[in-house]
């Protein structure tokens, strides 16, 4: 039984672990960082914890110190994700306006992520002290002969439940119920636990039995107000909203605020958050932009993707713009990304001869989402009912080197590399992957993130993105990078050197009037592109974007 | 002695530690999933290293040979260190058809070895000492070890690339191993396996730019 417990116990604090390492990471975005500094951590702690409960703890009762390590483990383990979203929530309506001189909001995630260590260090400390207790019980109790109660075992117990807690987690658990409900979920096994130990040693009295009430009824009502929580998250967060003071008259106006907006719905899948931003929901936090602001919009990991009242001139000119600087129109079509469908759909609607169009997504959710969905299918007109797509679910990286096919043009519509994730489709391993599988003619077009602050010098750090864009594009081999796209800036490529150029008499197609704007050639803002070799983005040593 | 198993033990499970982080972040790339390859290789490590400790109390036989023992782990570890990375994108250009759970056991297959013969590392170290307080000692080092390792990991990523970190960690467990070594004439084979061994992980270093391209082809095999 013992035996049992230990697993169970390791179980939970794995998940633990885990999941606030996950949090930490998914807030900050800094994924290395958060799970590297989360695992040291949480090791500490339990190492230290081993070594407290040796030297200060060992000659006490073990079963009332498991009952206050529990109490206080399910109680502080359980409502972890929901602490760092609170304080994380707190600290962004607080603090991310321009007044605060010293913490400005570069610096502002890693000072989260550093006193966050505090409370993953903490929940380390506890979850360190339970194995030595169960090691001291089992010594206390006559010798058994059965082969489950070595202390190798009890060891051995404690390492699987990490490793089932690993998988559990990750594979299971977190995308049927979410990482608030999980953490809540975990803390009531805790709490069952130590019940059956206590009954199981009778131990179990009246105050005992009082004391439990305790950690059940605050995770019970944390849990049913979860997605409170995480409304109030999302909504301050994509609102922009703050506290103009620290007093009750300013919170109660911030709970009226985002209760006035419409709920924000949350998908959270192994690979990526999806957001879905409600109509009119952004009019006061994009101002200079209320064309973006008045429809809604759909947030990767709370980095745009696409916005309804904008879609069209974004999706028309990387349709669009291929065919006007080559002059031929392709037949078949490689998307990678663009789970959304709606460069699907545009490719169908532009391109009258086209043969197959293959897009390769890598999380099923999207597509999901894409199909059932009714304000998204509707936007991109069931494209993935057509014949002529084919969807593949898989990892574009890996995909790209086993397909053997060849294609006349490959559309890659990505979100910006802010973690190391996406950072690997921007490296030089990937873009020799994708250009094997062009035709002789073929062209690839990239939506990349290119900026440039014209008016203050200073914010153009290099190397800029544009940088590491165009060193990685010429060591991989392409001989034509073209950039269009005032608004949204595309890269254009092909292997062989041509020399092209955008004309408006070239774009034969009917397009919107704003995209007849964006398609212009950016170069002159390209001029002072560096190309050099450390600036190539590397799986094995990447380089990071900053924008 | 005592202060250096001590600094033996945090030295040790420094490098376990970076090793883990090492190939965590290489099967994130194959796995397409910073947090899946964490969470899985984390979890994957846990168990070798306990599989590791259980093996190890089940076999414990000769207590007088410990040290040699311990050294043939490190060169193990050291060397898995140098080619495990390698390994890893070979094997990953063949499994790329395999159904997920498969691919991710097989990628995931370094991290066991590591774990496992760390795993041992530490139960070693402490049949070495007799006192309770002592062996609490060996623990705590260890795991102050295993922290500096996570610290360090993010910094030594990005400014060396995951190859040079690892072939910095393997040194260190290199120089861990000829330590445990006894001075003078003795064990001379052993120590010219080591000093080869790091030889060739200095040039490993110094024709590292060189070596990337040669990566960078295991990896693109196929593709052509």
């Amino acid at each position: 039984m013992i035996f049992t417990r230990v697993l169970i116990l390791s179980f939970c604090s794995m998940c633990y672990q885990l999941l606030m390492a996950r949090t930490l990471a998914e807030l900050t975005h800094e994924y290395i960082l958060s799970y590297s500094l989360s695992f040291g951590f949480f090791l500490l702690g339990m190492g230290l914890g081993g070594i407290y409960y040796g030297r200060s703890l060992s000659h006490k009762a073990p079963l009332n110190i498991f009952f206050i390590i529990e109490i206080l483990l399910a109680i502080f383990g359980g409502l972890a994700v929901f602490l760092i979203f609170s304080s994380f929530t707190f600290m962004n309506v607080s603090f991310f306006s321009e007044r605060h001189l010293y913490l400005t909001k570069d610096v502002l995630p890693y000072v989260f992520l550093l006193v966050m260590q505090f409370f993953v260090f903490f929940i380390g400390f506890l979850s360190g002290l339970e194995l030595p207790v169960w090691l001291k019980v089992k010594e206390t109790k006559k010798p058994t002969s059965h082969i489950l109660s070595g202390t190798g075992a009890l060891l051995g117990a404690g390492y699987v439940g990490g490793f089932l807690g690993s998988v559990l987690v990750t594979l299971l658990i977190v995308p049927v119920f979410g990482v608030l409900k999980t953490c809540i979920l975990i803390g009531f096994i805790n709490v069952v636990t130590l019940m059956e130990s206590l009954f199981s040693h009778k131990q179990f009295t009246i105050k005992k039995g009082i004391f439990l009430f305790i950690p059940v009824i605050i995770l019970y009502t944390c849990g049913t107000q979860d997605k409170h929580l995480m409304q109030l998250h999302l909504k301050t967060w994509y609102l922009k909203a703050e506290l103009a003071h620290f007093n009750i008259k300013s919170i109660k106006w911030l709970f009226k605020f985002t209760q006035s907006h419409k709920n924000i719905l949350r998908i959270e899948s192994p690979y990526q958050n999806i957001d879905i931003i409600p109509k009119n929901f952004l009019k006061y936090s994009i101002p200079y932009l209320d064309l973006y602001g008045k429809g809604m919009a759909l947030y990767l990991n709370r980095q745009p993707q696409f916005f309804s009242n904008f879609w069209k001139t974004y999706h028309e000119s990387i349709v669009v713009g291929g065919p006007s600087l080559t002059g031929k129109e392709p037949e078949n079509i490689l998307i990678l990304g663009g789970g959304d469908g709606l460069l699907a759909s545009q490719i169908i609607e532009f391109y009258k001869n086209v043969n197959t169009i293959t897009l390769v997504e890598i999380d099923p959710a999207m597509i999901k989402l894409a199909t059932n969905y009714r304000p998204l299918s509707q936007l991109n007109q069931q494209a993935f009912k057509n014949k002529k797509v084919n969807i593949i679910i898989d990892d574009a990286f890996t995909y790209i080197a086993k397909d053997k096919k060849k294609y006349d043009a490959i559309f890659i519509d990505f979100p910006f590399p802010r973690s190391f994730d996406l950072s690997r489709l921007y490296s030089i391993e990937f873009y020799k992957r994708v250009k094997n599988r062009l035709t002789k003619n073929g062209f690839i077009i990239l939506d990349v993130p290119i900026w440039k602050d014209l008016y203050n010098e200073t914010l153009n750090v290099k190397p800029m993105p544009q940088d590491i864009l165009y060193s990685t594009l010429t060591h991989a081999g392409y001989k034509t990078i073209f950039a269009f796209g005032k608004m949204e800036p595309f890269l254009f490529l092909q292997t062989d050197k041509k020399s092209i150029s955008l004309k408006k008499k070239k774009i034969k197609y009917e397009v919107s009037e704003q995209t007849r704007k964006n398609l212009v050639s950016i170069h002159n803002i390209l001029e002072d592109v560096e190309i050099k070799s450390e600036y190539v983005n590397s799986v094995f040593k990447p380089v990071r974007f900053r924008y | 002695m005592t202060r250096s198993i001590l600094f033996i033990s945090f030295l040790l499970a420094f490098c376990s530690l970076f090793y883990e982080l090492i190939f965590s972040q290489l099967i994130s790339v194959f796995m397409g999933s910073t947090i899946l390859g964490y969470s899985l290789g984390i979890g994957t490590f846990v168990l070798a290293l306990g599989i590791g400790s259980i093996v190890y109390d089940t076999l414990t036989i000769n207590q007088s040979k410990n040290l040699k023992r311990l050294f043939y782990i490190e060169l193990a570890l050291s060397l898995s260190g140098l080619i495990g990375g390698y390994v890893t994108i070979i094997f990953a250009q063949f499994i790329t058809s395999f159904p997920f759970l498969l691919q991710s056991l097989i990628l995931l297959f370094p991290i066991v070895i590591i774990g496992f013969l760390s795993g041992m590392e530490l139960p070693l170290l402490m049949g070495e000492k007799q006192e309770l307080k002592e062996k609490f000692h060996i623990l705590g080092l260890d795991c102050i070890g295993m922290f500096s390792a996570a610290i360090l990991f993010p910094a030594c990523f990005f400014l060396l690339g995951l190859f040079k970190t690892s072939i910095i960690v393997s040194c260190i467990n290199l120089g861990v191993a000829y330590t445990l070594l006894p001075p003078k004439r003795a064990c001379m084979i052993e120590k010219i396996i080591v000093l080869s061994i790091g030889v060739g992980a200095c040039l490993l270093f110094i024709f590292d730019s060189h070596l990337s391209v040669f990566r960078q082809s295991l990896f693109l095999r196929g593709v052509s």
